[in-house]
């Protein structure tokens, strides 16, 4: 009997922001039932898009066992140098799409190489590349871009492309990491890097590829940001780290690496926009909504470590 | 036991800049065998045997598998000639399923659309199901391995061992940090690989727990071979009294005992 209340509590810990989202969502509804059409949840699946990429990116630098505090740096700068670049030499749209998500890969490799290859603090090294970017951006252009080409914002722009593009991005991630094998090498790098070692995992590799997937989708993410303001603004993505890392946080990824699926990570995003739209829609004061987002990043720390404790109990209890 | 050793290690040295980790040291070890590696912190146990589970590389030296000259480059390269290093914590990922941990980087897959090639789950948790079976246990092949008990741990990495017909299983201080019934499971692990046919080496400090099951305990001391012989041939005050000598550092000579 006990057991299964265990594993009952393990159960709605894990899937906790799913009962979060409808929580909030019918708690806002009530007050403001403008939030009840589909128009508005469209468009709050809409603007979770951004930060669910992000999210996705630092999930995965999670799974691997490693953080990356520099995904909207990332983000910003795979943005500016693209959008530069188009309006400089007018590069065709067609051609230019894929720039960001250039741009972003590579970012994404230089965390990587030394965080894999050369087993460097991941913290550290990905604020110190936060900085770099942070200064990247200025340089490249220290004012707003627009006038960017049509069918280069139309990704983000557009509603449905922007939703089934993200769709298709997620399922594709889950497939990747349940179904092939170097997505597995991810979980098990994560989970126990030693073990890895010895199992024959190639630990630097897989560690490095990690990072280049966080740094693809955060050169997605540039697109997306892009579209969303058709324009590269100077402050583009800026404070999207943390909410990524709450987002990944409360959906279940284990902040121990290893652990926690990704669908579930896509919660956690879903859960901190409809928060968003929330406070949105009751006007509350841009500085209180900081003080809330703040809010949750620690009760995402505060939640991970309730998962930890309801499972050292399961597995003391069998 | 057949006359040519499973593993070989010939004149291996091995340098950490300035320092001599490995001298000239020969280490063999027979099908089956149960090698109790013994040494202070420093003597160069660790290293050997990271050297033969191909997570480093010799400056000098060779290995023979079954007589034949190999390299070791890699863990994968350790791993394809049947030896597994199966550290106490660092055999399972607590997250993973038990099948998927039997399976760790072995996976079967099928093709999907004949470009793709999946993780076959199905065969994974099938195939697991009945290789626990032969031990006689009882786990749910889609558990968490980290909510299996100790015993069940143990079974979960000797069913990895016989599923893939491993030939030499290496325990690094298995022992270190357990209580009594712990040491105890511990043996009867190593007895059962035996059973199975699987060499064992057991590294330790502590010669009281590789003792009763050895059936020859090798010494290293600074990075030399200094002791090789059969259990059968000395007794555990004997091989205490040598350790000693070494020790204090009067001896020089070493004592072995070809088989």
């Amino acid at each position: 009997m006990k057991v299964t209340r265990i594993r009952a509590q393990m159960f709605f810990l894990d899937n906790l922001a799913w009962f979060l989202i409808i929580f909030f969502y019918l708690m806002f509804a009530i007050l403001k039932p403008a939030m009840l059409g589909i128009d508005f949840i469209i468009f709050m699946l809409y603007s979770s898009i951004p930060l669910g990429l992000l999210v996705l990116a630092e999930s995965i630098v999670l799974l691997s066992g490693n953080f990356d505090v520099s995904i909207d740096r990332i983000t910003g700068f795979s943005a500016m140098l693209a959008g530069k670049l188009i309006t400089m030499y007018s590069i065709n749209a067609e051609l230019a799409i894929p720039l960001p998500l250039i741009f972003g890969v590579l970012c994404g490799c230089l965390n990587g190489f030394l965080i894999g290859y050369l087993s460097l603090n991941p913290f550290i090294v990905t604020l110190g590349t936060y900085m770099a970017f942070n200064g990247a951006i200025l340089v490249v252009s220290p004012t707003s871009i627009w006038h960017l080409p049509e069918l280069y914002i139309f990704p983000g722009k557009d509603i449905v492309t922007s939703i089934l593009s993200f769709a298709l991005i997620l399922v594709l991630l889950a497939l990747f990491l349940k179904y092939f094998r170097i997505g597995r090498r991810i979980y098990m790098v994560g989970g126990n890097p030693q073990a890895a070692l010895m199992l024959g995992v190639d630990v630097k590799k897989t560690t490095f590829l990690a990072f280049a997937i966080d740094g693809l989708l955060c050169g997605i993410a540039a697109l997306i940001f892009t579209g969303f303001s058709a324009a590269v603004p100077v402050n583009i993505a800026t404070g999207y780290t943390f909410s990524a890392f709450a987002g990944a946080v409360l959906g279940g990824i284990s902040l121990k690496g290893g652990r926690g699926s990704i669908l579930n990570a896509f919660a956690g995003d879903l859960l901190l926009s409809v928060i968003n739209a929330g406070l949105v829609l009751f006007a509350i004061r841009e500085e209180v909504r900081w003080i809330v987002t703040g809010a949750l990043v620690v009760s995402a720390l505060l939640i991970d470590r309730a998962r930890e404790i309801v499972r050292e109990k399961v597995a003391k209890g069998i | 036991m057949g006359d040519v050793p499973l593993i070989e290690m010939r004149k291996i040295n091995k340098w950490f800049g300035s320092v001599h980790a490995l001298i000239d040291v020969d280490f063999k070890i027979y099908e089956g065998e149960i090698v109790g590696l013994v040494g202070d912190n420093g003597a160069g146990k660790s290293t050997l045997i990271k050297i033969l589970s191909g997570v480093l590389k010799a400056d000098e030296g060779e290995i023979y598998y079954k007589g034949q000259k190999v390299e070791i480059n890699s863990v994968k390269d350790s791993r394809k000639l049947g030896i597994e290093t199966a550290f106490q914590e660092q055999a399972l990922i607590d997250y993973l399923s038990v099948g998927e941990n039997i399976f760790a980087t072995r996976e079967p897959v099928k093709s999907l659309l004949k470009f793709f090639r999946i993780i076959d789950y199905k065969r994974i948790f099938e195939d697991t199901k009945q290789e626990l079976k032969k031990l006689g246990l009882n786990i749910a092949p889609m558990k968490e391995a980290g909510f299996c008990s100790g015993g069940e741990k143990q079974g979960i990495i000797i069913a990895r061992n016989m599923r893939f017909r491993s030939k030499l299983v290496i325990l690094d201080e298995p022992t270190r940090a357990l209580s009594i019934a712990g040491v105890i499971t511990v043996h009867e692990y190593i007895k059962q690989l035996k059973k199975e046919g699987i060499a064992c080496i057991y590294i330790t400090h502590d010669l009281h727990h590789v003792y009763p099951i050895a059936d020859r305990i090798v010494m290293l001391n600074r990075g030399r071979k200094v002791l090789d012989v059969d259990k059968s041939k000395v007794t555990l005050e004997q091989i205490e009294k040598m350790i000693l000598r070494f020790a204090f550092g009067e001896e020089k000579e070493t004592f072995t005992s070809r088989r």
